[in-house]
């Protein structure tokens, strides 16, 4: 499940759009805990809400009120919501006609709202705490404590929602929810209770009535043994339409990146990385990537696969290059398919190797008497990657965009992990530099987003900006990349996910105790 | 007009015009004092005990001392053609109705949107926005003796007065005090307490309205200004107060023959926001507006005159006059004052629809458009453009909506388009300075940048556009090659 780091503001009262930049007062504290969110609808970022306390209603009771904004942080609704005092706002979601908001009570459980585009209530339904699974429950405490969220609620069509959760079987399983408008169930589909394998499912895509997850199996939560399926779901009544394993014992494992619904040829398409035969996904570097084509019964019409070696690397221009020989690993954070047919897949570089800060810390530390939980490796992320298909799934690019090198020192004992569980932690730990891709699937336009350390403007200028965000633009199938810089006011800064083509540029006055926010295009 | 809200928001708001410079413009020195003096002359009620005159003297003096942060240069205009043209209308209906003191002022009020003011003291603010919307001087004459019915009628005193009694209501006060020390529903206790004295409120303030229009209209006719031209002011209003748009058509001052692409992007415009339209709760809008509405106060006054009472039959000719003219252009200069390059171009096209070899606005639009592109480049263009919102006139948000989508290149294409209908003088006019530091920065000709930076950095930075010069200046610096030195 992705995760959107967010901020957490104390926001008291409202904000004020002044004509040009939207403002927020009363911030007393960038820490301070009610908190805003983003608001998504099929991937694509709509608007915005803030979750903020209005008053205590009794002892065990508060009143919260939920404002909305759309995407140019215009202020369109607000709701009135009581609910017992420890409860948190964990997700809120838009299916293009209702909200679902997740509630979850430390003491009571989960509670699932839908409210109307008028701000009424449309139907709720709880889930006593006693039957939430402690992943589950783990799961949302760190999101709660950790100013993360997690998207587990999907859209599904204007009908109503489909949730993704852990469930309390003999060892970890998965369970897959629907709601309607009014937040009633209306069907589930879960892993078998006497399942002895951990599944976990992942959804990829709801989209023409069906529900692709990406299901992993293993023995158990310690094990690098893993086997990854695709389960295809009716999403109109939860009934599976097909489970099959990417990848076997004999051919070698499959991982599943992501998978696509193509409504002009009624086919899905799934992406992902092959490894050899006897390889382990969460231990071993990649063989390649590969692309299967199913019908819409889940039956194979098409597999084909891209080996690194031999056919990725005829288009990458090495050109003596030391830096782009390396053994670098490849962390795929996300897939694009364009209107024509053409499949992007966007990944960013990173290698284990020896921390030169990491050694000197530990010396310097013995040498103090003391020790440091710096380890003696390091992560260093280099270059953004994106693998090309044309719409024949015929390999036509593979680029190297450049983007100044970072490294993250590992903690004691994490050298020891294998580098592509690292890639996983490193992800977790939101180490990597990619930061967002907002998506307009309707008109076709695509942006990546991430940070490049290298702030200058251009390689001959002497132009530093406050921060340099990479862009690769994916628009009708056509891809361009670019710096983009952003330049700021204030010492307290920060950037979020917007509308597709923007980013929202955050700042925090202190002495005016507010928050000043923008939009600025990325590319045009 | 928006008397009530106005003062308690000038009460209650940290003025932003509270930092700029004191001037010696003599008409405005005369102001101020004209206002300070009546800080000595605290009201002093025989309704009200001593505590309560009191507190009405403090709220007196705080809200003179609001109104003198208002007088400043920048923000007001007490001279030129569009001063000059107002004022005559008001000094005729001072001068036909001898009841009026004849110390009262016309401050005209550098902002865009449609309103006027007064906050006592016989001084009387119309928005320089308002100017720009009226057809004719019977409708500028009614607005004028509207606001000078309310000095008349001590409105602004009452309003004072009924705060200090509010604040000074033991009974409320200690229900207040009772509603705070209960642990829980404070917010919905209070709000069961106060609404209906804010309604309450309201309704003084709505009354305040009709008694205002009742005396204006005897003002105005006294000064023989048109009844049923005076009339036509209230559809004008309602096309103000419901956002009513006028169309706007791109094609040919934006060159869509020469520039396709932007026939594209002007398309793309949605109306609707991206969490569609949410309906709200207008049950209480009459209740709790300050205003009563157009139409309401139309028929009371087509009744007590006696005329037609059919509101359409009053719809103005569409017309545009020299005073909309040279208000327009005032309020192009507020926008750039505002820091708003979607009000300046927006404005800007609208004066050259109806005058096309306007000077000032082919200028105007040059500036914005250049100042667009330096801005979108650096990723700052953010501050200066306003964001889309439905609730704006349709023409408006189109307008936000296609600079948003211009690209910096588009940007300039268009500007040089504008460009070429004028020629830049190096006669150290503001404006034409500020776009050859443009054009400069642009071409990084720091020599040439730095010989109009000595010369002209004051120049520019006493202008609507010293935050252009900011923003060069901070760009410049960041390059680190090419240092300015400030001149103090």
């Amino acid at each position: 499940m992705r995760k959107i780091s967010y901020l957490f503001l104390f926001l008291l009262f409202t904000s004020i759009s002044f004509g040009q930049q939207t403002t927020v007062s009363n911030v007393l504290n960038l820490r301070s805990a009610q908190h805003s969110g983003v608001i998504l609808q099929q991937d694509k970022l709509v608007g915005y809400y803030i979750f903020y306390l209005k008053e205590q209603v009794d002892k065990n009771n508060n009143a919260y009120e939920v404002e909305l904004f759309d995407d140019n942080y215009n202020s369109t609704g607000t709701f009135e919501i009581t609910r017992p005092k420890s409860s948190y706002l964990a997700e809120m979601v838009y299916n293009g006609q209702n909200f679902m908001l997740h509630f979850y009570d430390k003491k009571t459980g989960y509670e699932f709202v839908t409210y109307d585009r008028d701000g009424n209530q449309v139907g709720s339904s709880n889930i006593p705490k006693k039957e939430v699974s402690s992943w589950d429950l783990m799961r949302i405490e760190q999101n709660s404590s950790s100013a993360t969220e997690n998207v587990t609620i999907y859209p599904n069509s204007t009908e109503g929602f489909v949730r993704n959760s852990y469930t309390k079987n003999k060892k970890i399983g998965y369970e897959i929810i629907a709601y309607d408008n009014a937040a009633n169930q209306t069907w589930s589909y879960a892993s078998k209770e006497t399942s002895d394998m951990v599944e976990t499912a992942d959804i990829n895509e709801i989209s023409n009535g069906i529900v692709t997850l990406t299901v992993t199996k293993k023995k158990n939560l310690t094990t690098k043994e893993m086997r990854v399926y695709c389960a295809l779901l009716n999403a109109n009544d939860g009934s599976l339409i097909r489970e099959f394993e990417l990848g076997s014992d004999e051919e070698g494992q499959r991982s599943l990146l992501k998978s696509f619904y193509n409504e002009k040829k009624k086919t899905i398409t799934i992406v992902g990385e092959y490894y050899k035969k006897g390889d382990d996904i969460l231990k071993s570097k990649s063989e390649g990537l590969y692309v299967k084509e199913l019908n819409e019964a889940g039956e194979e019409i098409d597999d084909k696969k891209y080996a690194w070696k031999g056919d990725v690397d005829q288009f990458a221009d090495v050109n003596g290059d030391s830096k782009k020989e390396r053994p670098f690993y490849v962390y795929f954070h996300d897939v694009i398919i364009s209107k024509n047919g053409h499949i992007f897949l966007i990944g960013e570089q990173f290698i284990k190797q020896v921390s030169a800060g990491g050694v000197a810390l530990n010396v310097l530390a013995s040498a103090a008497g003391g020790q440091t939980n710096a380890g003696m490796f390091e992560i260093m992320i280099a270059d953004m990657v994106v693998v090309e298909l044309d719409d024949k799934k015929e390999l036509v690019d593979f680029k190297l965009i450049e983007k100044k090198n970072t490294s993250v020192i590992l903690p004691q004992g994490m050298g020891l992990v294998s580098t592509a569980v690292l890639g996983y932690y490193m992800k977790s730990a939101g180490e990597f530099d990619y930061a967002f891709t907002s998506k307009n699937k309707e008109k076709d336009i695509y942006d990546v987003v991430y940070i490049d350390a290298d702030r200058k403007e251009s390689k001959d200028s002497k132009t530093k900006s406050d921060l340099m965000i990479g862009l690769i633009n994916v628009k009708g199938g056509k891809l361009t990349n670019n710096r983009v810089p952003i330049n700021c006011e204030s010492k307290s800064w920060w950037i979020r996910p917007a509308k597709p083509g923007f980013i929202s540029v955050s700042e925090y006055n202190k002495k005016a105790k507010e928050v000043i926010m923008r939009l600025e295009r990325l590319s045009y | 007009m928006r008397i009530n809200l106005l003062i308690i928001q000038f009460l209650i708001t940290p003025l932003f015009f509270a930092q700029t410079k004191k001037v010696e413009n003599p008409a405005i020195i005369d102001l101020r004092n004209q206002i300070r003096e009546s800080r000595v002359n605290a009201p002093v009620r025989s309704d009200l005990n001593a505590s309560q005159n009191a507190l009405l003297e403090k709220k007196h003096k705080a809200k003179i001392d609001a109104e003198l942060r208002l007088i400043d240069e920048r923000v007001i205009l007490l001279e030129g053609a569009l001063y000059e043209r107002v004022n005559s209308i008001f000094l005729k209906i001072l001068k036909s109705n001898p009841s009026l003191p004849s110390d009262s002022r016309l401050v005209l009020f550098r902002d865009n949107s449609f309103n006027a003011f007064t906050m006592g003291e016989h001084v009387i603010f119309v928005n320089v926005g308002l100017l720009n919307s009226v057809q004719n001087e019977s409708q500028i004459a009614l607005v004028l003796a509207h606001e000078l019915a309310h000095n008349s009628l001590n409105h602004s005193e009452s309003s004072l007065v009924q705060s200090v009694l509010l604040e000074t209501d033991q009974a409320l006060k200690s229900e207040i005090k009772t509603i705070a020390k209960n642990q829980y529903g404070q917010v919905t206790e209070l709000n069961k307490l106060l609404v209906p004295r804010i309604m309450e409120s309201k309704e003084v303030s709505r009354k305040h309205e009709f008694s205002a229009d009742s005396l204006g209209f005897i003002y105005m006719k006294n000064a023989g200004y048109i009844v049923k031209e005076a009339f036509t002011l209230f559809p004008v209003m309602e096309k103000q107060s419901k956002n009513v748009a006028e169309p706007i058509v791109f094609t040919t001052l934006f060159h869509f023959d020469i520039f396709p692409e932007l026939q594209v992007k002007s398309e793309e415009y949605e109306r609707e926001g991206s969490l569609g339209t949410f309906k709200k709760d207008t049950s209480m809008v009459a209740y709790l507006a300050s205003h009563p509405y157009d139409r309401d106060r139309f028929m009371k006054l087509t009744k007590l005159e006696n005329v037609d009472t059919v509101f359409e039959h009053y719809q103005p000719k569409k017309e545009v006059t020299e005073l909309n003219t040279i208000a327009n252009k005032e309020n192009i200069k507020t926008a750039f004052r505002l820091r708003n390059l979607t009000d300046v171009i927006y404005l800007s096209f609208r004066r050259l629809e109806l005058i096309p070899t306007d000077t000032f606005a082919l200028i105007s639009m040059t500036i914005a458009l250049e100042t667009l592109q330096f801005t979108k480049e650096k990723r700052l263009s953010g501050r200066y453009l306003s964001l889309q919102d439905p609730s704006q006139p349709e023409d408006i948000d189109r307008m936000a909506a296609f600079l948003n989508a211009l690209s910096p290149k588009e940007c300039l294409d268009l500007a040089t388009t504008f460009k070429q209908r004028f020629t830049i003088e190096t006669n150290g006019n503001t404006e034409f300075c500020l776009l050859r530091l443009l054009e400069y920065t642009r071409n990084l000709e720091y020599d040439n940048i730095k010989a109009l930076w000595d010369s002209y950095q004051l120049q520019i930075h006493a202008s609507s556009y010293d935050w252009i010069l900011t923003e060069v200046e901070t760009w410049l610096y960041k390059t680190k090659s090419f240092r300015l030195t400030k001149n103090n």
